[in-house]
C-alpha cells in the first residue's frame, strides 16, 4: 500500500503532463496518422487520472474498457470506467469509489450532431472556471494549497449537441444527487503537518438539471494563443428539495428542507490579440450568477479571489470591508468560508511582450537540461490588471446585496495589478491589490497562461 | 507560496544534467522579392530528433511526430490578424528489425515516404530539407510575416504507457532489490517535474521578417 501512496501524486502529475499535452495537440490535418502507424484506435482497457488532485480525492484513477468505432454513418464512443481515489491510502469505502458510464454518437466531422448519454458518481468542483489544471492540482500536491472546493456527484444525464466548426450548441437533462464531501488523508510534497482548508458543506438534495451551453472557440492554440475568440455560456435551470444545513439557506418544507426552482447562467469571454510580432494584449470577461426563481444551492455559486482570479487578494480573504469575495453574509453559518455569492463580474486585461536578445538565444542554444530533456525558454514580461467581485441579490443592503436589476458600482469592485516574466515554462508573477492598498503584495507560479 | 518551496522545485529542475544538445534550429526562408506574391516560403531545420531523449523514445518503438503550424499575419490595423494557416506533419518510425528510420510526411491530404534511412542523422537531414510550406502567399502590396510554430512529441505516450515505462525503467529495480526505493522515487519525482514543465514536448518557433510583396 505503501507503494501506492507514492505511485499517486507521481502519476497525478504524469496525467496533468499528458493531459495538457493531449490538450495542446493539434488536430490531424489531413488523414489519421494511426492509417502509418498501424495503431489501434478502436479502444481497449485503460487507466488514466481524473486530470485532478485535491484534498476530498487526492488522485482518482479510472480504469475500464473503452471502445471507439463506425456506427452507420455516426462515430461511437464507449467507456465504462470505474473510479478509485487515492485518499486514506486507497482506502475501499464509498467515499473512494465512483464510476463514469458513458456513450455518445457522433455524426458528422466538422459539421453535425451528437447525442449521448452517462451515468456518473464523482467529485466535482464547484467553481471550475477559475483556474485550469495542472496549476490547481499542482498547488495542492506540492503546497497543500487547495483552491476549489468539491461535491459529490451522483447521477445520470442525457444530452444532444449540434456543432459547425468552432461552434457548439449543446441541451442536457440530468437527474443527479448532490452531497457534501469532507478533506480527507491525502498526501502533500511539503507542508505534510497542516491541515487542509476545510471542504465547506453544500445544500444536499437530488436535483433535475436542464442545461443549454454554447462554446465558440476561434483561438489559434488552446495552451498559448495569440489571435481569436473563446466564449462558454450556459444556462442551467434546476429544482429539487435541499437540505439546508450549514447553509444561510432558509427551510420552507415541514422536514426543514427547502424547495428550490432556479434560473442560473455563466459567460465566460475571452479575446486573444496580436499587436505586433512580439506583442499581445488579452482581456477577458466573466458575468454569472441568479437569473429567477429561488436562492441558488451553495454548490452553484460564485466568488471571487486568489491566483485564477484576483491574485492580489488571498484565497478567501476576509476581514477587509464588505466581503465582496465569498458575499459571507451575517447569516453565515459555515466557518469553511464557502462560495455564497449569487453574481459575480470579473475582468481580466493581460499585456505580453516577448523579450528578445542574445544572451536568452545562448541559452537556448543548449537549453535547460534535465534528465536529458531540452527546455527552451521564450520570455515573455506580463503586465495586467484585474476587477471583479460577488455580490447578493435580493433587497439593497449596503454594498453587498443589490436588486436583481442593479449592478454594483465600479468603486466597490476589488481591483489588481501585476507584473510577471513567463518563461514559456512557467510564470513568475507578483500582484498587488490597489483597492485595498494595504493589502500586501502576492508572489504565485503558473504553468499556464493565465487565463 | 514560500521561497524554500520555490528553490526545492528549481533544485529538482536543476538536478542531472547531461551532455549538451545540439543545436536545433527551425527556419523560414523568405522566396527572393519579386516572388513574395506568388511563392510561399520554405521551412528548413536541423538536428530536430538527434537529441538522446527523441533518439531514446524512437528506438524504444515511440514514433516521433512533428506538426508544423504556419500562420500568414497581416498587419496594418490596431491589432495583426490570421490571413491564412497550413498544417502538416511528419512523421520518424524506427523499424528494429530493419534497423532503418522511416521519414513521411502528411500535406493537403497526401501521405509521402521521404525515405528510408540507416541513421537518425540522414533522416534528421531529409525531414529538414527546404520544404515549401502549403499556404497560400499574400496578395501584392499586403504587409506581413509569417510566423512558424513547430511541436515535437513522442505518439503513443498514454498514460498506461507512461506507467508502464517508469515502472520498468526506474521502479522495477527497485522493487527488486537491485536498486535504491528513494533513488527510484527520487528519480520519479524529477520526471514528474520535467513532465509538467513539458520536457517531453518540445515547442519551436520562428517568424519571418515583416515584408510587403
Amino acid at each position: 500500500m505503501r507503494i501506492f501512496r507514492l505511485l499517486a501524486p507521481l502519476l497525478a502529475i504524469v496525467a496533468h503532463s499528458v493531459a495538457a499535452v493531449a490538450q495542446s495537440a493539434p488536430q490531424d490535418t489531413t488523414i489519421d496518422l494511426g492509417l502509418i502507424l498501424g495503431q489501434d484506435v478502436s479502444g481497449g482497457l485503460s487507466i488514466s487520472s481524473g486530470k485532478t488532485y485535491n484534498r476530498v480525492e487526492g488522485l482518482p484513477i479510472l480504469f475500464g474498457p473503452t471502445y471507439q468505432g463506425d456506427a452507420g454513418n455516426g462515430r461511437l464512443s464507449i467507456s465504462a470506467l470505474g473510479i478509485i481515489r487515492s485518499s486514506d491510502d486507497f482506502h475501499w469505502d464509498s467515499g473512494n469509489l465512483g464510476h463514469r458510464l458513458s456513450a455518445d454518437l457522433r455524426f458528422g466531422r466538422l459539421q453535425g450532431f451528437a447525442v449521448g448519454a452517462e451515468s456518473f458518481d464523482v467529485v466535482s468542483k464547484i467553481e471550475s472556471w477559475q483556474l485550469n489544471e495542472p496549476d490547481g492540482g499542482l498547488a495542492a500536491f506540492f503546497l497543500k494549497r487547495d483552491y476549489f472546493d468539491f461535491f459529490g456527484s451522483h447521477g445520470a444525464r442525457a444530452h444532444v449537441s449540434a456543432f459547425r466548426g468552432n461552434t457548439t450548441v449543446t441541451f442536457g437533462l440530468s437527474d443527479v444527487r448532490w452531497s457534501s464531501r469532507s478533506e480527507r488523508k491525502v498526501y502533500t510534497l511539503f507542508r505534510g503537518s497542516e491541515s487542509w482548508r476545510e471542504n465547506p458543506s453544500i445544500n444536499d438534495g437530488r436535483a433535475h438539471v436542464v442545461d443549454l451551453s454554447l462554446r465558440v472557440d476561434t483561438r489559434n492554440s488552446v495552451v498559448d494563443p495569440s489571435d481569436g475568440w473563446f466564449l462558454t455560456a450556459q444556462y442551467e435551470h434546476g429544482s429539487g428539495d435541499f437540505e439546508t444545513t450549514g447553509t444561510s439557506i432558509v427551510p420552507s418544507l415541514p422536514d426543514g428542507r427547502a424547495g428550490l426552482a432556479y434560473g442560473r447562467s455563466f459567460v465566460d469571454l475571452r479575446r486573444y490579440n496580436r499587436i505586433s510580432q512580439r506583442r499581445r494584449l488579452h482581456a477577458r470577461l466573466v458575468l454569472g450568477g441568479w437569473l429567477h426563481g429561488d436562492d441558488l444551492p451553495y454548490q452553484r455559486r460564485f466568488s471571487v479571489g486568489g491566483i485564477g482570479t484576483l491574485p492580489g487578494f488571498d484565497f478567501r480573504r476576509t476581514g477587509i470591508g464588505t466581503d465582496a469575495g465569498q458575499c459571507g453574509s451575517e447569516a453565515t453559518v459555515s466557518t469553511a468560508r464557502p462560495a455564497e455569492c449569487e453574481r459575480v463580474a470579473l475582468v481580466q486585461v493581460e499585456y505580453r511582450q516577448e523579450l528578445v536578445s542574445e544572451l536568452i538565444d545562448m541559452f537556448n542554444r543548449n537549453g535547460l537540461r534535465v534528465r536529458g530533456a531540452a527546455f527552451r525558454v521564450k520570455p515573455d514580461v506580463v503586465a495586467f490588471a484585474d476587477a471583479g467581485r460577488g455580490w447578493l441579490v435580493g433587497p439593497r443592503a449596503g454594498t453587498l446585496r443589490y436588486g436583481s436589476r442593479s449592478v454594483p458600482g465600479f468603486d466597490t469592485f476589488r481591483t489588481d495589478v501585476g507584473l510577471g516574466i513567463d518563461l514559456g515554462i512557467a510564470g513568475l508573477y507578483v500582484a498587488k491589490a490597489v483597492s485595498e492598498p494595504k493589502e500586501p503584495a502576492n508572489f504565485f507560479i503558473r504553468l499556464r497562461n493565465r487565463f | 507560496m514560500n521561497w524554500a518551496s520555490v528553490l526545492a522545485i528549481a533544485a529538482t529542475m536543476l538536478l542531472s544534467s547531461r551532455l549538451p544538445a545540439q543545436n536545433a534550429q527551425v527556419g523560414i526562408v523568405l522566396p527572393a522579392r519579386t516572388q513574395l506574391a506568388s511563392e510561399p516560403p520554405a521551412v528548413r531545420s536541423s538536428s530536430l530528433i538527434t537529441d538522446g531523449a527523441t533518439l531514446d523514445l524512437l528506438r524504444n518503438g515511440f514514433p516521433a511526430r512533428l506538426h508544423y503550424t504556419m500562420e500568414r499575419w497581416t498587419t496594418g490595423g490596431w491589432f495583426d490578424g490570421i490571413a491564412a494557416e497550413a498544417q502538416w506533419d511528419v512523421v520518424v518510425r524506427y523499424d528494429a528489425l530493419g534497423k532503418a528510420f522511416h521519414v513521411y510526411r502528411v500535406a493537403r491530404g497526401r501521405t509521402s515516404l521521404l525515405g528510408v534511412f540507416a541513421t537518425v542523422a540522414e533522416a534528421d537531414a531529409a525531414l529538414g530539407a527546404p520544404f515549401q510550406a502549403p499556404i497560400a502567399p499574400p496578395k501584392p502590396g499586403q504587409r506581413g510575416y509569417y510566423s512558424l510554430v513547430l511541436d515535437i512529441e513522442a505518439l503513443s505516450l498514454t498514460e498506461l504507457d507512461e506507467l508502464e515505462q517508469w515502472l520498468r525503467g526506474d521502479l522495477k529495480p527497485a522493487v527488486r532489490g537491485s536498486k535504491n526505493a528513494g533513488t527510484a522515487v527520487g528519480r520519479g519525482v524529477r520526471t514528474i517535474v520535467v513532465r509538467l514543465l513539458g520536457g517531453e514536448k518540445r515547442r519551436y518557433e520562428a517568424r519571418s521578417p515583416t515584408f510587403r510583396p
